[in-house]
């Protein structure tokens, strides 16, 4: 696998999967369990290739027999996307998460290679345990505010200095995910763009008509501020 | 006593936000592309949940074998009497080899992709993706109730179809196949069942060599028509005229004695004792008028 990243610690950070807790007294608040992160090597390969794709296979099974419209994530099968020839051979670095020593999110990594390389993240995805369905609910609450977060100290700790490139997968998640962090962080992220290709060397390119978003690097340290913990 | 593995910590984003937000499931980037499959499921007869070994690894080498001639038509042009995969070059043959996943638990059903990179079959020419030959292959799969279009399909990929068939006699109730593209959109299955290889034996008999003698048959040629080549003779002892066609190579010859006599050379249908039509294969040179 070319996996041309590193994987640092999380210095004074904690990357977490917060969760929701009902209080006895009726009421609620958060709580969290530490993150893991490790790259998606052969070792990992069962994570991907038993326990996530089981949980999609029972959803899509379970879609099939009620007759409902499936959901878009079962259109997602990771165990192809780390695996397949031509994936690993591409430069990318698919990292796992995993809290509670179970599989919760996954990242899928570029260094470009312009003058001024940045993280680019060709995906970022909660695992099916964690998405709400009809066989089961959501574990954590804000994973993928953690998840975003490590892609920023990695970036950080790679030499790109918080740098981090994506294009958001669609504009309900543009609205509610990313102008929810920009909310936060004022200046998170550079202008909007679109028709901007994204370093892939695999398949059609299909980014061209998705909002590209980039991280200032005082808004990346201000945002991984955030999760300080020491 | 608190659970040790829970930190209490909260990221500073979250403190204030309100509890009960999804997040979303893909936040980045667009659902990937993938190589091409194939996926073939078996049924069993009588609801089994087992098959012979020998059975199973007889479907896998006529999958292969049929993407090979799907292959092969892509690569090559359509050639209606290929059926010796032993001539294949070696860089074709990677080209389409396919590459088993795991199977899914609990069934026979069983992924196969194509990943190879784009094939160049010859210097100076566009690659060929691997979709291509799925494409193909679902062109085989729907040629099977086309005659017409079966005209196309090798030999070899229409008697690996009658090899499928007998396996549909002894182990397997019905074998599906469905292919899926790049962009992960599936194809109409394609239910291979002991009713639709009847169709298969009716291509191969429709590939059979005729039967019917060859006659020789002499007479006036009075019509000849240029686009169609179709043509009418009059012979005698008989007042309507012969209908019938010739090949368009034939054409020249056809003009050139219009009203002469001729004699052709080809397949006879007759109604009662009268000959109705010709289909000519043979124009019998140096004796016309």
């Amino acid at each position: 696998m070319t996996a041309d990243l590193t994987l640092p610690s999380p210095g004074p950070y904690s990357f977490v999967a917060p969760f929701v807790v009902n209080n006895a007294n009726g009421t609620w608040r958060r709580d969290s369990v530490p993150l893991a992160f490790r790259i998606a090597d052969e070792g990992q390969k069962p994570w991907i290739q038993k326990v996530w794709k089981d949980m999609r296979s029972a959803v899509h099974e379970a879609h099939t027999l009620s007759g409902t419209p499936v959901p878009k994530f079962l259109q997602w099968q990771p165990w192809q996307l780390c695996y397949e020839v031509a994936q690993r051979t591409a430069g990318r670095t698919p990292i796992l998460a995993f809290a509670e020593d179970h599989i919760a999110g996954y990242l899928n990594l570029w260094r470009t290679q312009d003058a001024t390389p940045v993280l680019y993240i060709e995906h970022i995805c909660l695992s099916p345990g964690n998405l709400p369905t009809k066989l089961w609910n959501g574990r954590y609450a804000g994973l993928g505010w953690s998840l975003f977060a490590f892609a920023i100290h990695l970036s950080r700790e790679n030499g790109m200095n918080g740098r981090v490139g994506l294009h958001a997968s669609d504009e309900n998640v543009l609205n509610s995910v990313y102008r929810a962090y920009a909310r936060k962080v004022p200046g998170l992220f550079k202008a909007d763009a679109m028709g901007i290709a994204g370093p892939t060397n695999y398949g059609p390119m299909k980014n061209l008509t998705l909002t590209y978003l980039e991280t200032t690097e005082e808004g990346a340290e201000k945002f991984l501020e955030g999760y300080r913990n020491a | 006593m608190p659970d040790p593995q829970t930190l209490g910590f909260i990221p500073k984003w979250l403190r204030d936000e309100s509890f009960g937000n999804d997040d979303a499931f893909l936040m980045a980037g667009s659902i990937p592309d993938s190589d091409p499959r194939v996926v073939t499921r078996l049924i069993p007869k009588d609801h089994g949940f087992s098959l012979p070994a020998r059975t199973v690894g007889r479907v896998l080498e006529l999958k292969q074998n049929l993407v090979l001639y799907a292959a092969r038509d892509v690569a090559e042009g359509y050639n209606a009497d290929f059926a010796d995969l032993r001539s294949l070059k070696e860089p074709l043959i990677r080209f389409a080899t396919l590459t088993v996943e795991p199977f899914e638990p609990g069934s026979f059903v069983i992924p196969a992709r194509l990943e190879a990179a784009p094939f160049v079959a010859n210097d100076g020419e566009e690659p060929i993706p691997t979709d291509r030959v799925i494409e193909r292959f679902n062109q085989l799969l729907e040629s099977i109730d086309r005659p017409n279009d079966a005209a196309s399909m090798s030999m070899g990929a229409l008697l690996t179809y009658r090899e499928l068939s007998k396996l549909l006699k002894k182990d397997i109730e019905s074998i599906e196949w469905v292919t899926i593209d790049r962009a992960h959109n599936r194809a109409k299955p394609s239910l291979f069942t002991p009713e639709r290889m009847e169709a298969i034996e009716r291509l191969l008999e429709r590939r059979k060599p005729t039967a019917n003698a060859v006659e020789r048959i002499s007479g006036r040629l009075t019509a000849f028509d240029t686009v169609t080549n179709a043509f009418q003779l009059s012979v005698s002892g008989q007042r309507q005229r012969i209908r019938g066609t010739v090949m368009a190579f034939h054409a020249p010859w056809m003009c050139e004695r219009l009203g002469q006599l001729v004699e052709l050379e080809g397949i006879v249908e007759r109604r009662g004792a009268k000959i109705a039509s010709l289909t000519v294969h043979r124009v019998v040179e140096g004796e016309d008028e």
